[in-house]
Order: structure tokens, then C-alpha cells, then sequence
């Protein structure tokens, strides 16, 4: 009766900790997406894929905290500064409002690193269909 | 012999308190969550209720470019059970002039708007702050839209 009540138990504990490793194994984009990344290229046109590369000396630079974020370019002499708001409507998009007003909607997935050890997350933008890559940014 | 009927019976008994206490656990999860749907549900929105009223386009955008409705300019659409009308001033950047037509509603959240001989899907979205994102894949448009 021991033996089968141990080995009840164990099956109870390996359901249990098996879910809960399902649970917590589940990308927390709102905590990973926090902190300062670096932007040097996005695809125009989600589906067709074009690559669009900035200038090494004016890549911008993502600040994202709980709810706000910024984007700075890099150049000096052509310094644009912009940023905004945004919440949380599912795990993995959110209502984004731009400092002038302006709207949009934003789905973050994790880089595949396919083509950039660099790139951490890929940022959607649904009503313009295109990707931004966001990655760590290197040390001068 | 009677050692092991006692056995048996032990055996049987944990087993039965031990199905008793996960039944009630299962079942007091299973009410937390269906009390849970319940409450969202009742708290959802009602596409059906929720759109109608007029709506004034605050920002679109066109070909994946995104456009602000100026203050001169005027975009609204009227939407009041099964009718849609959009109207455009004469200097608005899209949907200039009246255009009239009728709507359904497929899957929760998809107008089916036929307009003469276009038949459109717009997929309805609130945000947050109450503001109605329609996107009309068709098109290629979305329009933000704050109600009147």
C-alpha cells in the first residue's frame, strides 16, 4: 500500500510541477521588452520582406519602461526625438500612442536570430505591416 | 488474511478521501474560473450595441501610411442598426462625398458592409480609451473613429 501510495504521489507531483513549468515557461514580453535597445534596421512590408538598414552613425536608440518608451537617432545633427504611451491588451500587443497623437497597434514576438545574434524581439506594427528589430545594443 | 482485508481497506479509503479532495479542489478552481468568464463576459463589449452612434475619424491610415484628420477636414461615420453611412468633406484626403449601405455582423467582431456593389469586411476594435478601430483589409484602410 506504501509503494502505491508513493508512487500516486509522484505521479500527482509531476502533473503539478509539469504544469506549472507550462505556466511559467511562457515568454513575459511586458518585463522583457524593458530597457534600452538599439535599431539599425526594420522590414518595410511584412510579407514581401524588404530590409531597410539605417545609417551606423544615425540608428536609433529604444528606451521602453512600464508604459512609455522613446526613440532617439543617433545623429547629432538631424536629432529626432520621439516616443509616447502605451497598454497592455494581450500578452504580446499594445495600444500604442505617439507623443503628436497619433495611434497604432503593436505585436512583439521573440527573434528567431536567424539573421542577427544581436536581435532580440521583433516589434509588428499592424496598420503599417511592418517589422522592427530591436537588439542589445553593442559596446562602443 | 484479515491483515490484508484491513489493507485493502485502507487502501480503499485514502483512495476514496484522496479522489473526495482533488474533486473538491478541481471543482473550486472550476468555479473560480467560470465565475471569472462569467464577469468578462458580462463586462464585454457588445459590438452590436456599441457602434451605433456617429463617429468622427480622428486618424487613418491609407496604404500603411498614416494620415491626422486636420480640423478642417471632416470624416464620420454613422452607424445605426444594420445602416452605415460615411461622409467626407470636400477637402478630406479619403471617403469625400456621401456613401450609404447596409451591415451584419459575423463572428463577434466582422461588419459585413455592402455598399451598391462592394461588399467590405471591417474588423471593429475598441481601444482602451473608447475610440473604435475599424480596419478594412479590402481597402487597405484603418480608421480610428471617437464617437460624437
Amino acid at each position: 500500500m506504501k509503494s502505491m501510495r508513493s508512487f500516486l504521489c509522484l505521479v500527482l507531483s509531476c502533473i503539478m510541477t509539469l504544469s506549472l513549468a507550462a505556466c511559467g515557461s511562457s515568454t513575459d514580453f511586458k518585463e522583457g521588452i524593458k530597457g534600452t535597445w538599439s535599431l539599425y534596421h526594420y522590414y518595410e512590408n511584412a510579407e514581401a520582406g524588404i530590409d531597410v538598414f539605417l545609417d551606423d552613425s544615425n540608428f536609433w536608440t529604444v528606451t521602453v519602461t512600464d508604459n512609455e518608451f522613446t526613440i532617439t537617432a543617433k545623429d547629432n545633427a538631424e536629432l529626432e526625438e520621439n516616443g509616447g504611451t502605451f497598454v497592455w491588451t494581450k500578452a504580446d500587443e499594445a495600444e500604442v500612442t505617439y507623443n503628436d497623437g497619433t495611434r497604432c497597434t503593436m505585436r512583439i514576438s521573440e527573434n528567431s536570430k536567424k539573421h542577427n545574434e544581436l536581435g532580440a524581439w521583433d516589434i509588428y506594427v499592424v496598420e503599417t505591416n511592418m517589422y522592427y528589430v530591436l537588439e542589445i545594443p553593442q559596446e562602443d | 488474511m484479515a491483515q490484508a482485508a484491513k489493507k485493502k481497506i485502507k487502501l480503499i479509503y485514502w483512495a476514496a478521501k484522496t479522489t473526495l479532495i482533488l474533486v473538491a479542489l478541481i471543482t473550486i478552481c472550476f468555479s473560480v474560473i467560470l465565475g471569472i468568464m462569467i464577469t468578462s463576459y458580462k463586462d464585454s463589449i457588445d459590438i452590436s450595441k456599441d457602434i451605433i452612434g456617429t463617429w468622427d475619424c480622428v486618424q487613418f491610415y491609407k496604404n500603411q501610411k498614416s494620415f491626422t484628420v486636420s480640423d478642417n477636414q471632416e470624416i464620420t461615420v454613422t452607424i445605426d442598426s444594420g445602416n452605415v453611412k460615411m461622409h467626407g468633406s470636400d477637402n478630406a484626403s479619403i471617403l469625400r462625398g456621401d456613401h450609404s449601405g447596409t451591415y451584419t455582423i459575423e463572428g463577434g467582431s466582422v461588419l459585413i458592409v455592402k455598399m451598391g456593389e462592394d461588399s467590405w469586411s471591417c474588423s471593429c476594435v475598441f481601444t482602451q480609451d473608447g475610440l473604435l478601430r475599424l480596419t478594412i483589409s479590402e481597402m487597405q484602410v484603418v480608421l480610428y473613429l471617437k464617437k460624437r
